[in-house]
């Protein structure tokens, strides 16, 4: 009998969960850690029913392969096996990324994936159905395994020793080149190009007459609490705050505003706490239900929540201003 | 001619201050962001979802805890959005509380953890580059920023677990 197991993401990992299981000549499963073979490789194989191939050792035909088993920090191993339609389990929590990223796609890749993450399914109901026992014999017989595997490499703990230090150095520095990964990632494409669109807001205020006249408009709000606790009062009106939130467009274009005019003197530095609140005061206005679903809330709490929240906030933003300006006495004075 | 010369000066001349705008900010803030955000992502790598949940259900049970050192928590290891996730381990009546503190706290967060929500970070960057230009400090006003936004999220969310169970009650909805 093929047993089937489910192969799901680990905790921050990406992607599956797959499916796994032999069909005829498919019956292999392929480890390419490095190392020796990789007990996950062997937990698998065994439960499958499947054969475990050491890559480094041996290269089988690639419509043999169940699946294959890498611990890749990102680069050119994580999409190869995707490439060719072979499904395949990173042991490292990497997402896309390399130059065969296009094809790192959630049906034929799952990654950062501990032992906790594999399940056996039945065949016959092959989604979420599990076997307890099953799984138990399946750890006595990797355990087994396990020891004849340890034979194999009998008198090799020096280098058995090195490749374990050698792979958990890999999986921090694969942390780390994920996490920069990331950061670029997000510099690129959220943060830069913002920059580009207030550097032309700035210019455009400082450069032209458009400064003076906002200057105008804001300083007799921006100078004294009782400006500030009229944007706040205006912003938080709710009917307007849903329309002046989306992505924070207003805050800050209207927070630039403001610098700019800080700078220029026409608004004092020790107002810039409470102005921080005042022109912030929508906040999420437009996301409130949205956010409520991620809560995973009940449809009634959304329903009776949403309006509870836009008049809570008309109370609450002016009393926000009050605060800031409480907490503001004393700085850059 | 003079105008023609006149115009494409000015014109020329706008965006060299745009590029000279955009090199300040590019210079001063992105080589910060670029070790800071690699850090902490790495942090939250290393630490794992398991263990944030785990946090996340023990903060939501304490009744001062979950307005607001629970929605610093997870601003700061999940970020924006997805910090509403772990919403799901408070009750019904304190959920739109937890969302407002969580929005509250938001952008105050980012004034020295950009990473919370980097997509908005100009709220905090637009005002504190004005206060930069005059040469006064800017890590004093992060500072009160975040505390001034901690103590305004758990106000605003007390006031709109009040309003939210008064109108809950008017509608007969149990919660």
């Amino acid at each position: 009998m093929n047993k089937m197991v489910k192969v799901e993401k680990g905790s921050s990992g990406w992607g599956g969960p797959l499916f796994l299981k032999c069909e005829g000549k498919k019956n292999k499963v392929l480890s390419m850690t490095g190392g020796g073979v990789h007990e996950l490789a062997i937990y698998i194989a065994d439960t499958i029913g499947a054969e475990v191939v050491n890559g480094f050792k041996e290269v089988p035909n690639d419509e043999e392969i169940v699946c294959a088993i890498i611990n890749c920090g990102g680069t050119l191993r994580c999409g190869i096996y995707p490439q060719k339609g072979i499904d395949t389990i990173n042991l490292y929590s990497i997402g896309p990324s390399g130059p065969l990223a296009d094809h790192i796609v959630k049906d034929l890749y799952v990654s950062g994936v501990k032992k906790e993450n594999i399940k056996i399914v039945k065949e016959a109901d092959p989604v979420d159905v599990e076997i307890r026992t099953v799984e138990e014999t399946a750890s006595e017989i990797e355990l087994e395994k396990m020891d004849e595997k340890q034979e194999e490499e009998k008198g090799n703990s020096v280098f058995n020793l090195l490749s374990k230090i050698g792979s958990s150095v890999g999986s921090i520095v694969s942390m780390f080149l994920d996490a920069g990964r990331k950061t670029v990632d997000l510099l690129l494409k959220t943060i830069i190009p913002f920059m580009a669109f207030v550097s032309i807001l700035v210019a455009a205020v400082q450069y032209t007459g458009v400064g003076e006249w906002i200057a105008n408009a804001l300083t007799p709000l921006g100078s004294s609490l009782w400006g500030l606790l009229i944007i706040s009062i205006i912003c938080s009106f709710p009917f307007l705050s849903p329309v002046l939130g989306p992505g924070a467009a207003v805050a800050q274009v209207v927070g630039v505003l403001v610098g700019t005019q800080i700078a220029a003197g026409s608004i004092p530095p020790e107002f810039a706490l409470p102005a921080l609140f005042a022109i912030n005061a929508q906040v999420g206005g437009d996301f409130f239900p949205v956010g409520m679903s991620i809560m995973q809330a009940k449809p009634k709490t959304i329903q009776y929540g949403t309006p509870a929240f836009l008049i809570a906030r008309q109370i609450s933003a002016p009393l926000a201003v009050v605060i800031a300006y409480l907490f503001s006495i004393g700085l850059y004075s | 001619m003079a105008f023609i010369v006149d115009f494409a000066e000015t014109f020329v001349g706008f965006f060299e201050f745009v590029g000279e705008t955009f090199v300040g900010m590019f210079t001063g803030i992105v080589p910060i962001l670029i070790g800071m955000l690699t850090l902490i992502q790495f942090l939250v790598n290393i630490v794992g979802e398991g263990r944030i949940e785990k946090m996340g259900q023990f903060l939501a049970k304490n009744p001062i805890l979950k307005y607001s050192i629970f929605p610093v928590f997870a601003q700061f290891f999940l970020g924006s959005p997805a910090s509403g996730t772990l919403g799901r381990f408070l009750p019904e009546r304190s959920k739109p509380g937890m969302l407002e503190a969580l929005f509250r706290i938001g952008h105050p967060l980012t004034s020295l953890f950009p990473h919370a929500n980097p997509a908005e970070l100009f709220v905090w960057l637009g005002v504190a580059q004005g206060i930069e230009q005059l040469g006064l400090p800017v890590g004093a006003l992060a500072i009160r920023y975040i505390i001034t936004g901690i103590v305004v999220g758990l106000i605003s969310a007390i006031i709109l677990e009040i309003v939210f169970t008064i109108i809950a009650k008017r509608n007969n909805y149990q919660v």
